[in-house]
This record gives structure tokens, C-alpha cells and sequence, in this order.
């Protein structure tokens, strides 16, 4: 019974250190490492650029496709970072802080460049969406196919308004919950519900041009 | 009717399994980091001198061109305003010196 107490008493001091996403140690280096930014060692912001950089790049990478769009994005994110840091105020990880710069950095990136995307839209055949099934397979042969099926995807959801894009890719690839989109996004919960539905609904209605021969 | 409403889903779930297929891509260019560090080093605040000197030597040329406007301005339109003073500053020198005299006339 003592030794059942303990391993409980463990595992909940456990979960309390590692709840916020990294260990407690980790945290506090982390978090004396930025008031030594704060304090004028902007050196050590390099320290901070090196242990996110690879997250911002993925997340970056959803929502641009050229290499050169991705990096300017990042810079954009990590100097945005920078300059707000006085803001961070250490009571949640700097990582969800900074995931919050980094999305609405992506938002401001798409709204900025949203073309005309419906006409490459229409240009999609439905054997082309065939191209889909091999998405992710880790074979040499798929090779070339997985990265024509990875632009198909960015064509297709490259189809959507900026803020139904932003909503879809978080909730039904990403598979965040409400909450965590409007924390991300600082929208309410409900305008998230709403964006939601309609991006959902705004997709169906575009899948249906691809071939409409099918109906 | 049914069909085409379970085609268009089968189509957006099809779309959404392939999206989260797609293996994330963490990688980043080599030194990124230092290219970053670089940019936030060129745009850190100066000291109060060197933004006032920075200030100044860039409103040489505005006060310079400023100066040889007024003086051209001046030299335009100012001569006949100095004659004037000169002529005004005279008769006022005049009255001055005769003044006392005057007051002499009257008492005698």
C-alpha cells in the first residue's frame, strides 16, 4: 500500500514536471537563458534559434511552398520573437509562445499572398487525386509520385481563404482542439467552430469542380 | 442523390489522410541561425551619441541648403529694408542729440 502511495506520489510529480511539454530543469535553464536575453545578452538568443528552428521550419512548410517563402517566414517569426520577448511572461513554455507567433506569422503570410488559386484549382483531374493513396509511402519507387501528390494537397487546400486554410490544417491534419486553435490563432472559440464548419463546407464545394462528370 | 455528397466526402477524406500523411519536414539551412543573429545585431538600438551624431550629419545638407536659401532670400529683398533702418536709425539719432536742445527753446 506505501509502496503503491509512493509510485503514485511519483508519477504525479513526474506528470506535474514534464505537464507543459518539457522537463521542469529544461524550462528553467530555458527561462534564465531569456531574462539573460532580456538582460542584454542577445548572444544567447542564437541558443533559443537553434533548439526551435527545426518546429518553426515544419510548421512554416504547410503553408509555403518555395524554400526561399519558407525562409522568410521563419526570419520573420524568430525576429518578431525577438522583439517581443519582454512580452513572454514564463508561466507557459516558451515553445507554445513562440508556436503562437509562428501561426499568426503564417496567417499574415497567407493573407498577404492569396492569389488566384481557383483557376490552377480546375486544372485538377480526378486521376490526379489517385495520386493521394501514395502520399506518405516511404518507397524509392513513390518517390516522385509523393511529391506530386504532396503539391496536389498544397494545391488543393492553396484553393481555400486564408483563414479556412489556417483553421483545416489545424484542426483536421494537425488535430488540434478548438481551444488550442483559438489560443493559437487569438480568435474566440466560437469564431473557430464557425471558420471551421465553413472551410470544411467551402473544400467539399471546390472538390466538387474537380470532376464534375463524376455526379 | 446520395452519390455525389459520398463521393465529395470520400474526396475530402481522402485529402485529409494524404495531408496528414505528409511526413513533417524539420530541416533547416545550414548556419540559418547565425544569418538570423546577424540580421537582429543590424537593427540594435545605438547609444544616444551616436543617434544624435547620426541625426545631425544627416541634417547637415537640409540646414546648409536652408542657410544659402535665407541668405539669397535676404540679399533679394533685404536692401531696401537696410537703407531704410540705416535712414530710420539716423532721424532717430537726430531727434535724440536735438531733443535737449529743444526743450532749451521752449524754456527760454
Amino acid at each position: 500500500m506505501l509502496l503503491t502511495g509512493n509510485l503514485l506520489q511519483t508519477s504525479v510529480l513526474f506528470s506535474e514536471m514534464t505537464y507543459l511539454g518539457a522537463p521542469l530543469s529544461d524550462r528553467s535553464s530555458e527561462q534564465a537563458l531569456i531574462s539573460d536575453i532580456l538582460g542584454g545578452n542577445t548572444a544567447g538568443f542564437e541558443s533559443l534559434i537553434g533548439t526551435y528552428q527545426g518546429r518553426v521550419f515544419a510548421t512554416a512548410r504547410k503553408y509555403a511552398r518555395k524554400e526561399s517563402e519558407v525562409e522568410d517566414i521563419v526570419q520573420e517569426i524568430f525576429i518578431k520573437a525577438f522583439r517581443k520577448l519582454d512580452t513572454y511572461r514564463m508561466d507557459a513554455p516558451f515553445e507554445h509562445w513562440l508556436m503562437k507567433i509562428a501561426i499568426r506569422t503564417c496567417y499574415d503570410y497567407l493573407r498577404k499572398h492569396q492569389r488566384s488559386r481557383i483557376a490552377s484549382f480546375t486544372d485538377i483531374q480526378n486521376e490526379d487525386f489517385d495520386l493521394l493513396e501514395v502520399c506518405g509511402e516511404d518507397t524509392n519507387d513513390a518517390r516522385h509520385q509523393r511529391e506530386a501528390a504532396k503539391a496536389l494537397v498544397h494545391n488543393l487546400l492553396d484553393a481555400l481563404k486564408p483563414a479556412f486554410r489556417l483553421v483545416l490544417t489545424l484542426q483536421e491534419i494537425e488535430g488540434k482542439s478548438v481551444k488550442e486553435i483559438a489560443q493559437l490563432t487569438g480568435w474566440s472559440t466560437a469564431l473557430v467552430k464557425v471558420r471551421a464548419f465553413r472551410a470544411r463546407k467551402e473544400m467539399r464545394k471546390l472538390l466538387e469542380k474537380i470532376n464534375p462528370d463524376a455526379y | 442523390m446520395t452519390k455525389p455528397m459520398k463521393n465529395r466526402d470520400d474526396m475530402f477524406e481522402r485529402l485529409i489522410r494524404a495531408a496528414r500523411r505528409i511526413p513533417e519536414d524539420p530541416s533547416s539551412p545550414y548556419a540559418f541561425e547565425k544569418r538570423i543573429m546577424a540580421h537582429i545585431q543590424s537593427m540594435r538600438p545605438v547609444d544616444e551619441g551616436t543617434f544624435w551624431a547620426l541625426g545631425l550629419w544627416k541634417a547637415t545638407v537640409p540646414c546648409l541648403a536652408l542657410m544659402l536659401c535665407t541668405t539669397f532670400w535676404a540679399s533679394l529683398n533685404g536692401n531696401a529694408d537696410m537703407v531704410t533702418s540705416e535712414e530710420l536709425l539716423a532721424s532717430e539719432l537726430q531727434w535724440t542729440m536735438t531733443q535737449p536742445l529743444q526743450s532749451l527753446e521752449e524754456t527760454w
